[in-house]
């Protein structure tokens, strides 16, 4: 017994020698995940697609590292971990981020940091910041499903965290704006669930709003869309996807407000492959918000569709985001706000 | 009324689930294992369910009801089974529970991460399709608001439910062995004095209660989710609440858990209830009623709690 240990024991020595890193001069390109794994369908996903593209097309090495634990110590140790491990340039995508970024940029200012979705971060000069116009493709989301035909609309965040009420408020404002041109008014049920991931609660809150006449609900925060979409199957009524295209996990998807991360980490990695890296910019990628068109629409015209979207690429509605909410107004309820032809009704 | 029929399939969402595991967690508690590993069992008996539900949607093995009660099955074995590790950490090794329950809740999401992981194309989230919903019971749909409280829109699993919740009363009271399972938890040593085996009456407490908490796991999840990922949101610990509430007695537990699932409920429907939403509270005042009265009914009936006396010790012969 004893001797099938031992030789066991080697073998496996044996089998984690092989699997050894191979390459003198560590791994040049990293991605650090937040909470969740490559395969997420979401953030860590969407970076991790850009940056295994970025690394075959230019040849350069590329890994990624899990942190166990993802508070700022745990977030921080694993960006240190990359950068000893031959790290020249690090992706960091979600706001968990920010306040591990505000000191290891300035720990390691030879190493170049992308950052992205983080709104309270200062970046330095060796980092670039990218931030994403939620407000438009969640306007994009109301307005297109204002025009389909639905008078009666939901939004469910995740969080009041800036990236959530922005979408929602693009919503209202989508919504609004089609209103008026189909000179009908809308009623807009809003509330934050307090939560990322999935809960019975959630899905009661869902139907009840579908059997008070809710027509659609916006799903705007990662696991909470299971709850929603179990609720809308149930009931045969629709839902909007955020983030990513949504509409393979459920018939109930209409669309999706899309969110560029993987636009925006392929930017970034780029500008560092040709030094052209923008440090200590905070750059807003507006086209990179959208919807996916054309979904499961019946009734929206793509005309409409690109009309609307080409009034926003050109600058010409004054979109409203969460700066516009009054600064007392700590519930992020967008209620507040005046709105022609929607009643919101927060919750 | 349609108003009252969705209120009362929402309030049996949050109930039957709390109500099976609360009962789980009875068996263990009277026969003198104090079982805080309902969270964990859960998880896992869930996990093993859905992983089955998975692979035959996948294979198209099987659907429907019958596939729904295969999978109720493996959540029971599997949670049954896994139940074992707690029980023989406090009864043959004598530790203390709290801990070894612990580190079950600890062990269940990781090990079922880690199990989906390696087999499902690196995914830790296993994907299912609800197919389980009964529209209508023929003929029993046509009994006035019976037929539309109990046999539309509702799910195998509240039958199930309250068969087990008679099963359970029946067993623990007019049974020997649920005679004996009492005894063992009020007061082992006379228990072993009367020649019962305490150590085998307790592998069946903690075993039962394994099996009804992988069960609750899974009828928690199907009817909320279209995806698993390894958590039950805090229910295994809801229903020790429940259990507690309900003074270890079935109808009593029962009861509590029809009170959380009304409170839920109405926590998070409020909203579209004319008479609550015109009284124009915060939600926040909804959310916060299931725990504020289970305080205050605690307060008022914590003098008569019959707790088990010998739950929590370990059985030890020679101390007398």
């Amino acid at each position: 017994m004893k001797k099938l240990f031992t030789s066991l024991l080697a073998l496996s020595l044996l089998l984690v020698g092989c699997g050894g890193n191979s390459e003198d001069d560590g791994y040049e390109v990293a991605l650090v995940t937040d909470a969740g794994t490559v395969t997420d369908k979401s953030f860590n996903q969407s970076a991790w697609e850009a940056v295994k593209a970025y690394g075959e097309t230019s040849g350069k090495t590329y890994k990624y590292y899990q942190p166990q634990d993802t508070d700022k110590a745990g977030l921080k140790a694993t960006i240190a971990e990359a950068i000893d491990n031959g790290a020249k340039v690090v992706v960091t995508p979600g706001f968990n981020f920010t306040e591990a970024l505000m000191e290891s940029q300035e720990e390691f200012p030879d190493v170049k940091f992308i950052a992205i979705d983080q709104s309270d971060l200062a970046p330095t000069s060796n980092t670039v910041s990218y931030m994403f116009a939620e407000a438009e493709s969640g306007y994009l989301a109301g307005y297109a499903a204002v025009k389909e035909g639905y008078t009666n609309l939901g939004f469910m965040g995740g969080m009041a965290v800036d990236a959530v009420v922005n979408f929602g408020i693009g919503y209202i404002q989508g919504a609004n704006d089609a209103a008026k041109e189909l000179n009908t008014t809308v009623n807009v049920k809003y509330t934050y669930t307090g939560t990322f991931s999935e809960s019975p609660e959630i899905n009661t809150q869902a139907k009840a709003w579908y059997n008070a006449g809710t027509d659609v609900i916006f799903s705007c925060g990662g696991g909470i869309c299971n709850s929603i979409f179990s609720a809308a199957e149930e009931l045969n009524k629709a839902t909007i996807g955020v983030d990513s295209d949504q509409h393979d996990l459920s018939d109930t998807v209409l669309t999706s407000a899309l969110k560029g991360v993987t636009a925006a980490v392929r930017e970034g990695l780029e500008a560092y492959g040709s030094d052209s890296f923008q440090g200590g910019k905070v750059i807003t990628l507006d086209k990179a918000g959208d919807t996916a068109f054309p979904g499961r629409f019946a009734n929206l015209t793509e005309a409409d569709y690109t009309a609307v979207k080409g009034q926003i690429e050109a600058g010409s509605i004054n979109l409203l985001t969460n700066k516009d909410l009054d600064s007392s107004n700590s519930a992020k309820d967008p209620s507040k706000l005046t709105w022609s032809n929607v009643t919101v009704s927060f919750e | 009324m349609d108003l009252v029929y969705f209120l009362f399939s929402q309030t049996l969402l949050f109930t039957i689930p709390l109500l099976i595991v609360a009962l789980g967690g009875m068996f263990s508690e009277r026969s003198g294992v104090v079982n805080i590993a309902l969270e964990g069992i859960m998880i896992i008996g869930a996990f093993g369910g859905i992983y089955f539900i998975n692979m035959s949607q996948t294979h198209g093995w099987m659907n429907g009801l019958p596939l729904f009660l295969v999978a109720l099955v493996i959540s029971a074995v599997i949670g049954g089974l896994f139940s074992l590790l707690h029980a023989y950490a406090a009864i043959n090794l004598k530790s203390d529970q709290t801990i070894s329950g612990t580190a079950l809740n600890m062990l269940a999401p990781a090990l079922g991460l880690f199990i989906a992981k390696v087999t499902l194309d690196g995914l830790p989230n296993v994907m299912f399709r609800n197919t389980f919903r009964i529209v209508e019971v023929p003929f029993l749909s046509q009994i006035p608001i019976i037929g539309d409280l109990f046999f539309k829109n509702t799910y195998l699993s509240t039958f199930i439910g309250l068969f087990i919740l008679v099963v359970s009363w029946f067993f623990i009271y007019k049974t020997r062995t649920g005679l004996r399972i009492r005894a063992c938890g009020e007061n082992p040593h006379a228990a072993d004095a009367a020649g019962i085996n305490v150590p085998k009456i307790r592998y069946l407490g903690v075993v039962l209660s394994g099996v009804l908490a992988g069960m609750g796991g899974l009828i928690y999840i199907i009817p909320i989710s279209t995806e698993y990922n390894c958590t039950v949101a805090g229910y295994g610990f809801l229903a020790l609440a429940v259990l507690i509430f309900g003074n270890w007695k079935p109808w009593r537990i029962a009861g509590a858990a029809l009170f959380f699932g009304v409170m839920k409920t109405l926590a998070y429907t409020y909203g579209s209830i004319p008479i609550l939403s015109s009284l124009g509270l915060p939600s926040v005042i909804f959310k916060l009623i299931p725990f504020v009265a289970t305080l205050i009914i605690l307060t008022f009936t914590s003098k008569d709690s019959a707790a088990p006396k010998a739950a929590g010790i370990p059985y030890d012969k020679s101390t007398r």
